[in-house]
């Protein structure tokens, strides 16, 4: 069922003279099913905000429909069941974290008791607790930020919009922000994402859309978008099913529980050549276009050296790395969220989806120790070379 | 209603931290209490008192206006400005919802603001009213007490029939000369009869019937103020006119006798037992002095009856409300133009209207009559002027301070008048007119 669905959206942006500034949307056709985190992308300037504000009611469509929980945009009982956090986070200087989040919460006509209760667990959610005394001119970016994290999630929302919820987030942050979304995805909620850490995206999000100059370039699963069916997962010359039926008879016989499975790209690669297509058809973009690697005016000869790894061995890998697509599937990460505030805090808005019981047949190694171990593999080698 | 609620409280918050307000109050603060204890008038303590009055009421007035506009424009637009909006329009809650709660919280910090200062403004009145030396003069029940005035009834029907009838018989008779327009006529005609009226000969006596007194006065110790004017024929420099005059019938009259200067506004009490059964006080003034050539009191002002009506605090309460109801007229002002216009445009557009309403007096004096004029400019900026003044109140005539500083009573009628026709007719067309603007107004992009 979908819970957000434009048709033909467009939006020109016009200076005082009504002559087109920019055209941001193109065209726009998106849905967004109830239940699933939405993830769209897209380089700077490609109209992800833009989607965003019109959805919510900010912008006013230049042509084309909208609907957002089967209701215009603009209707303001529906905003009951919306939660937003906005690029940056606009808050008030003059409040400190509790009254901004109290007052945020009186907005939605929430009994003050209640208001007081989930201010102090979304505090504590997002680890401000100690500072909530203190006024938000005084908060880093990072705090700053999970304050208006808290803010898009005190009325409890059904759809929550996240325009690149981790900016400013230290890793950490970064982890809990990724495991909060599962969770709410696990009580039912519908997310739109905008994000530009791909490896995010594609660890979290169920769908995707590329946008590039106010047009969706593509639009789908993200196993789907980057399932290769044309390639087979085990490098081997080309095996018949036969053989294959009897690899896994073999397997199965060893009791060695395995799927085969076709291998897939990185979300990073087929981004990047989702662009790289969209500006050989030099489709019109207003925002960020090409951009050379390093500013003329501080690239310097001597520091040519330091650009490029020394050592050749490591050279040859990271080109590896970058030309082939890392094989292993990427096993959807189970949100292990065990914070109990959090689950408390939010309900489930439809039903609580079950979660599966881990039962991966084969038990990946996460892919970050394999980073570690082959550098340090090769910091042996280097070594020995000397 | 919750979320009106919230934003308005919001505004506190944000009171709380903004440094032009803060400095506003404390410069307020210290005016207030210090200024008055030094200023100089004509030496009485009476009429330093009615001059801390006027100043108190002016001073806080002003300071009101001003915080009304600033805050308005200022809280309104930075929001926009800055994106804080975004997070609320997100929320359930109704761009008129939002202009309400702004307005709501403005006029509810301009109210803490003037019991503050009117508390101070009426202790430092009442502290110099303790200041009496015994050799003033003064008397400062007159103070304490303020009067309503009953004037003579004026027979307009009467006159107007009759400026009628002498401008036919003129226009018969040939005698209108072209150097005036139709209305310089009329008006010549109807000032010439008045002065008719009103003037009294040398050995003649005048009567006049002042009406409708309430009727418990009359056994009351009270005293009656008469207040009058008048002009002569003969004054020179230093002219003294003897007048007399005659209050009440029989054994109840009451005669005074004095030497004034004519041009001048002049008093004297008279017992309230003047008054008759009918609550009517007759009055007769007696012309004796035979120096004077003709005596004419102004119809408008010549002549009123002061009686005592209400205390002090009450009046001066009343005028305060009359202030508050025009700060709120300018509280919807600032919110109007906020939802079009940036932060700088729309102070300037406040303070314009200000100027404008506290001018009103004046800028109608001067344009008074350009309406006969042929000249299509001339007419068309009148016409202008006049639309302007449908919108902007007359800050004089409403709020009022000399009424106050002259120890009149202040009339509920005004009161009644000024919340129907400021807050309700004005405010609620401008507060209309702005959210009605403000729905429309696309938050996400920044303005033009
Ligand atoms: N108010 C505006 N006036 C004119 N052009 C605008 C306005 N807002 C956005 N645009 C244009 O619309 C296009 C899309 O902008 P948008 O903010 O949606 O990009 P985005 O995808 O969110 O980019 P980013 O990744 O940098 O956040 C850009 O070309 C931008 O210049
Ligand atoms: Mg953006």
């Amino acid at each position: 069922m979908e819970i957000i669905e434009t048709i033909g959206l467009t939006k020109e942006f016009r200076d005082f003279w009504g002559r087109v500034k920019a055209r941001a949307l193109d065209n726009l056709n998106l849905k967004v099913n109830r239940g699933e985190i939405f993830g769209l992308l897209g380089p700077n300037g490609s109209g992800k905000t833009t989607t965003i504000k019109l959805l919510l009611g900010l912008l006013f469509p230049t042509a084309g429909k909208i609907k957002v929980l089967g209701k215009s945009p603009r209707h303001v009982e529906n905003k009951k069941y919306i939660g937003f956090l906005p690029e940056e986070t606009y808050l008030y200087p003059y409040q400190t974290a509790e009254e901004a989040l109290l007052f945020y919460g009186r907005l939605f006509g929430l009994k003050h008791t209640i208001c007081k209760k989930r201010v102090q667990d979304l505090l504590e959610m997002v680890g401000l607790t100690k500072a909530q005394k203190r006024p938000l001119k005084e908060y880093s970016k990072g705090m700053a930020r999970r304050i208006g994290i808290a803010q898009a999630l005190i009325n409890d929302p059904d759809l929550i919009f996240l325009d690149e919820p981790t900016t400013g987030l230290d890793p950490i942050g970064t982890k809990e922000i990724k495991d909060l979304i599962l969770h709410l995805k696990n009580c039912g909620k519908t997310i739109v994402l905008c994000s530009h850490l791909l490896a995010d995206v594609e660890d979290i999000c169920d769908r995707i859309a590329i946008v590039y100059g106010g047009k969706i370039r593509c639009e789908g699963t993200v196993a789907g978008l980057l399932t290769a069916p044309q390639r087979t997962q085990i490098v081997v010359d080309n095996l018949s099913d036969a053989t294959i039926q009897e690899i896994t008879q073999w397997l199965q016989s060893r009791q060695i529980p395995a799927s085969i499975e076709k291998p897939r790209e990185r979300l990073e690669t087929y981004f990047l050549r989702v662009i790289q297509e969209a500006r050989l058809q030099d489709t019109p973009t207003s925002g960020a276009e090409a951009g050379k690697i390093v500013a003329d005016f501080f690239k310097q000869p001597n520091l040519g050296s330091l650009s490029e790894p020394s050592n050749p061995v490591l050279q040859e890998l990271l080109e590896q790395k970058l030309t082939h697509p890392s094989p292993e599937p990427i096993a959807q990460p189970l949100p292990t969220t065990t914070n109990t505030v959090l689950q408390q805090l939010v309900q489930p808005a439809i039903e609580k989806a079950s979660i599966p019981e881990s039962s991966t047949s084969i038990a990946n190694p996460s892919q970050e120790n394999i980073q570690q171990e082959v550098l340090n593999e090769l910091l042996a080698k280097g070594k020995g070379k000397k | 209603m919750s979320n009106i609620l919230a934003i308005a409280y919001k505004l506190f918050q944000e009171a709380r931290q903004s440094h032009t307000l803060v400095f506003f109050t404390v410069l307020m603060l210290l005016l207030l209490p210090f200024f008055p204890i030094n200023l100089k008038s004509d030496d009485t303590l009476k009429s330093q008192i009615q001059l801390a009055i006027t100043y108190s009421l002016i001073l806080i007035s002003m300071m009101l206006y001003l915080v009304s506009i600033f805050f308005s424009t200022y809280s309104f637009t930075q929001e926009l400005k800055s994106k804080q909006y975004y997070l609320v329009d997100v929320k359930p809650v109704g761009r008129w919802q939002f202009f309400y709660g702004k307005f709501l919280g403005i006029a509810l910090f301009n109210a803490i603001m003037l019991i503050i200062l009117s508390m101070i403004g009426y202790c430092m009145i009442a502290y110099l009213g303790n200041q009496k030396q015994p050799d003033d003069p003064s008397n400062l029940e007159e103070i304490w007490i303020s009067y309503r005035s009953i004037s003579p009834e004026v027979p307009y029907t009467r006159i107007n029939a009759l400026v009628l009838e002498e401008y036919q018989k003129m226009k018969q008779e040939n005698r209108l000369s072209s150097e005036y327009t139709e209305d310089e006529h009329w008006d010549r005609i109807r000032k010439k009869l008045e002065v008719k009226l009103q003037h009294i000969a040398p050995s003649f006596s005048k009567v006049w019937q002042f009406k409708a007194f309430p009727l418990e006065l009359r056994d009351s110790s009270n005293k009656l103020r008469l207040r009058y004017r008048l002009f002569s024929t003969e004054s020179g420099l230093g002219f003294l006119c003897k007048v007399r005059w005659e209050i009440g019938r029989g054994n109840s009259q009451y005669i005074w006798e004095d030497r004034i200067k004519p041009g001048e506004f002049h008093e004297f009490n008279v017992p309230c037992s003047v008054i008759n059964v009918d609550g009517i006080a007759e009055v007769r003034f007696v012309h004796t002095d035979p120096n004077a050539g003709l005596i004419y009191f102004p119809l408008s002002d010549g002549l009123e009856i002061l009686y005592p009506a209400e205390p002090f605090w009450l009046n001066y309460v009343k005028a305060l409300l009359l202030i508050y109801l025009l700060s709120c007229f300018l509280i919807a002002i600032g919110l109007f133009a906020s939802t079009f216009l940036s932060f700088a445009v729309s102070l300037f557009f406040g303070f314009f209207i200000l100027l404008l309403g506290v001018s009103a007096s004046f800028v109608e004096e001067i344009t008074a009559g350009s309406f006969s004029q042929q000249n299509i400019w001339k007419w068309l900026s009148s016409i202008s002027l006049q639309f302007i003044f449908i919108f902007v109140p007359n800050f004089d005539a409403y709020s009022q301070n000399e009424i106050l500083a002259s120890a009149r009573v202040v009339e509920w009628r005004v009161i009644w008048d000024s919340i129907w026709n400021i807050l309700f007719i004005r405010g609620g067309i401008l507060s209309g007119l702005g959210c009605l603007i403000f729905q429309r107004r696309e938050i996400g992009k920044p303005m033009l």
